[in-house]
């Protein structure tokens, strides 16, 4: 089969490769990680800013939506989730005090994290936004707290709905809006800083 | 309409909340109010920079070492996690007893291999119980240098119990954290 990867995931289509990778079709499961591993490793990226370790999280996230691919119940987003799974695997993570994580301070420091954070990938399409101002946006996300860089994630990368994300992160709509709000506070005054 | 008031419209409608009130308050307020305006304008930047953003590719081969991973660790059954927990027990317990009786730092290490072992030999639901003793052993054995630097002043046998039982500690809240996200997960 070959493997081809949908640019937007198609819900029809992704409702056919869940219940064929609950029947045990490992293919199935393949179109699945082809469909998210960029945008997990990226979520998981911006929340333990190591490259290294969001990849193995996010290898892991994959391993265990497969494995408990039985107890998933399809009348909730696919998508929530496996983002929950990989939500609870860096937030587990993190709270390793002998993690090989890079500290949010550290990151920040050298700038190389926030570039990447940022996948410092501003789209042609944008335009208001200077390349100084690029950078210092990059850096502002990495310095974001995880809530607040988690929460920005799933909304600005995943398009999630403020009610998917109070879901996935376990919180309410309202605390989701408020550090929404206030992580666009953070950014808009790093947008408005001087060189 | 108070600034305050224009701010939080301004981002009840980034968030995509089209219920609030009509526009044209805050249109007129905008009009008047160059600090709002500008606000506005920074902010909205803000938005479109962060809906451009692209996500960053994991390295080359990233489906390849997850569908290995599959393939290799069937879906395991949860009582199997009961068994490792067992091992893992054993591994700790015998942990303790050499350290109680001062064992040497090889044993330590031989242990310590052991433990990271269970995760090639064992199903794929050890392997966060398998980390969780490789990483707490060796955490106890990272205490080693400090202590053996103070043997003079504590006997051997209880300092390497004092490294024992931090192991243990360590392990034993790496559990709990274990079973808690894979019941969140669940």
């Amino acid at each position: 089969m070959p493997a081809t990867v949908l640019h937007e995931t198609d819900d029809e289509q992704e409702r056919r490769w869940v219940a064929a990778a609950q029947g045990g079709d490992p293919d199935a499961f393949r179109r699945i990680v082809e469909t998210y591993r960029d945008r997990l490793y990226t979520f998981l990226l911006r929340l333990v800013r190591h490259h290294e370790e969001a990849e193995d999280l996010a290898q892991e996230a994959f391993v265990r939506a497969w494995r408990h691919l039985s107890g998933y119940d399809s009348r909730w987003p696919f998508r929530a989730w496996l983002f929950t799974i990989a939500r609870n695997l860096a937030l587990n993570a993190l709270r390793r005090p002998w993690a090989t994580i890079i500290s949010i301070e550290a990151g920040a420091e050298d700038g190389r994290n926030a570039l990447a954070l940022a996948a410092a990938t501003a789209s042609p399409a944008e335009q208001a936004v200077t390349g100084e101002q690029k950078r210092r946006l990059g850096q502002a996300l990495g310095q974001l707290s995880v809530q607040a860089a988690m929460i920005f994630t799933l909304f600005y990368q995943e398009g999630m709905a403020i009610s998917e994300i109070a879901q996935t992160v376990g919180m309410t709509a309202g605390a989701v809006k408020v550090a929404l709000h206030r992580a666009r506070q953070t950014l808009r005054r790093r947008l408005c800083d001087s060189p | 309409m108070d600034c305050q008031t224009a701010r939080q419209i301004m981002d009840d409608l980034l968030d995509g909340d089209v219920s609030g009130p009509e526009h044209g308050p805050l249109d007129e307020h905008l009009a008047c109010c160059n600090s709002c305006a500008r606000h506005g304008s920074e902010i909205r930047a803000v938005d479109d920079w962060a809906r451009h953003l692209q996500p960053t590719p994991p390295s080359a081969g990233f489906a390849d070492a997850v569908m290995a991973r599959i393939v290799a660790k069937e879906p395991v059954s949860e009582t199997s996690a009961t068994g490792i927990e067992m091992i893992a027990a054993a591994v700790l317990a015998m942990a303790v007893i050499s350290a109680m009786l001062g064992a040497s730092e090889a044993v330590y290490e031989w242990l310590v291999a052991a433990a990271g072992s269970l995760r090639d030999v064992l199903g794929a639901a050890a392997a966060d119980l398998a980390d969780a003793g490789r990483e707490g052993l060796t955490a106890a054995a990272s205490l080693a240098g400090p202590l053996d630097q103070v043997k003079g002043y504590v006997s051997p046998a209880w300092a390497m119990a004092a490294i024992g039982g931090a192991a243990l500690l360590v392990v034993v809240f790496d559990l709990v954290q274990a079973r808690a996200v894979a019941r969140k997960t669940m």
